[in-house]
């Protein structure tokens, strides 16, 4: 996407009017754009502002409100092999049944003369769900945008809850609060993290039924194993649910009652 | 995933203005005068559209059925209000002093 497209989509994306596979785009390009990005956040700014001046109706409580008093980080998230290592050629392209969390961007010296982060993307208030530091840009930015506008409460309320699995998770008590695109096998998947009142996290995303009956990788976070659930859905893909921990599986199982 | 980062590059100067949370963070006290003289100017259809989405979060499409209007159109006025109120809210902060147009690098 260029940024006279991205600059054409924005209202639609702050609207949340766009489809996934546009709003994906939109998220990516300002994640890569800072003038797109300096110009989106003064374009929130501005919402903001009228909202507070023009006496509009307060908006429901952000959802990255709740992240304030979340537990202490962890340090991190990788993918790695369960059953059998793959080889490291394999690890290198991305090959799994979840891929591991690379810089995708190509060596760029401006980039790294600029320092490698977002700034106020790192001084983000704590990292409630251990994921900042270790996740893709992408989420960084997703997070962000989470704590600060209703768009991506929008999003997910329009498209992510309609077209995945994911409003398995609502009658859970469990609402969305990030999510991150990864590419697998050169097809971008979508990531979505939710959590209930307790603290505890769902992490899904869609990923084909051949990949995910295939032995090898599961989550590890912290040298700990994540327990998965996978359930099948439409046209050959297939739905993973991953877990804090076994005790959080069980209990998603039972409700939807699974075996 | 995008891997060719040309794409991305910014290309010139930005159409409309634009302003920077900086910005409205200066002026956010004084911001809620300008925008209602604004929005007082807008025709009326527009104001209406424009509400409803800011201020109700109604969607595109609500607003069409509460409207009994295509959502084209619904998409036509809020773009028509948005950028009159851009436009007038910048020539308010260039008045101010704190405004400046700004190009992309």
């Amino acid at each position: 996407m260029k940024c006279h497209e991205a600059k054409r989509h924005v209202d639609l994306f702050m609207d949340g009017e766009l489809s996934v596979p546009e709003n994906l785009k939109v998220l990516e390009h300002l994640n890569l754009c800072r003038a797109c990005a300096s110009a989106y956040e003064g374009e929130k700014a501005l919402r903001g502002a009228l909202r507070s001046q023009l006496g509009g109706r307060p908006r429901a409580r952000r959802p990255g409100a709740k992240l304030a008093g979340s537990p202490a980080p962890r340090r991190g998230w990788s993918w790695s092999s369960r059953r059998r290592p793959a080889p490291a050629s394999s690890r290198r392209r991305g090959r799994g049944v979840l891929p591991d969390r690379p810089d995708l961007r190509p060596h760029d010296p401006r980039r790294e003369a600029r320092g490698a982060g977002h700034g106020a993307l790192e001084d983000a208030q704590g990292d409630p769900l251990g994921l900042l530091r270790a996740a893709p840009r992408q989420l960084r930015l997703f997070l962000r945008h989470l704590r600060r506008d209703v768009t991506v409460e929008k999003f997910f309320k329009r498209q992510v809850g309609r077209e995945s699995c994911s409003h398995y998770l609502s009658d859970l008590g469990y609402t969305p609060i990030g999510a991150s695109v990864e590419s697998h096998r050169g097809q971008p998947v979508c990531w979505t993290v939710h959590q209930d009142k307790a603290g505890h996290t769902i992490t899904h995303g869609q990923i084909t039924t051949k990949i995910a009956m295939e032995p090898g990788p599961l989550l590890v976070c912290d040298g700990v194993e994540r327990p998965v659930v996978l359930i099948p859905a439409d046209s050959g893909m297939t739905c993973a649910f991953v877990f804090d921990d076994e005790g959080e599986a069980q209990r998603f199982r039972k409700a939807k009652g699974l075996k | 995933v995008v891997t060719d980062f040309a794409e991305v590059e910014p290309e010139g100067e930005t159409e409309s203005p634009h302003f920077s949370a900086e910005d409205v963070e200066r002026l956010a006290d004084r911001l809620g005068d300008a925008a209602k003289r604004a929005l007082d100017r807008l025709p009326p259809e527009h104001r209406l559209v424009f509400l409803l989405s800011t201020f109700e979060d109604l969607s595109y499409k609500e607003i069409s059925a509460a409207l009994a209007v295509p959502i084209g159109t619904v998409m036509s006025r809020l773009f028509r209000a948005r950028a009159v109120l851009r436009r007038e809210l910048a020539d308010f902060a260039r008045q101010e002093g704190y405004f400046q147009e700004k190009s992309d690098p």
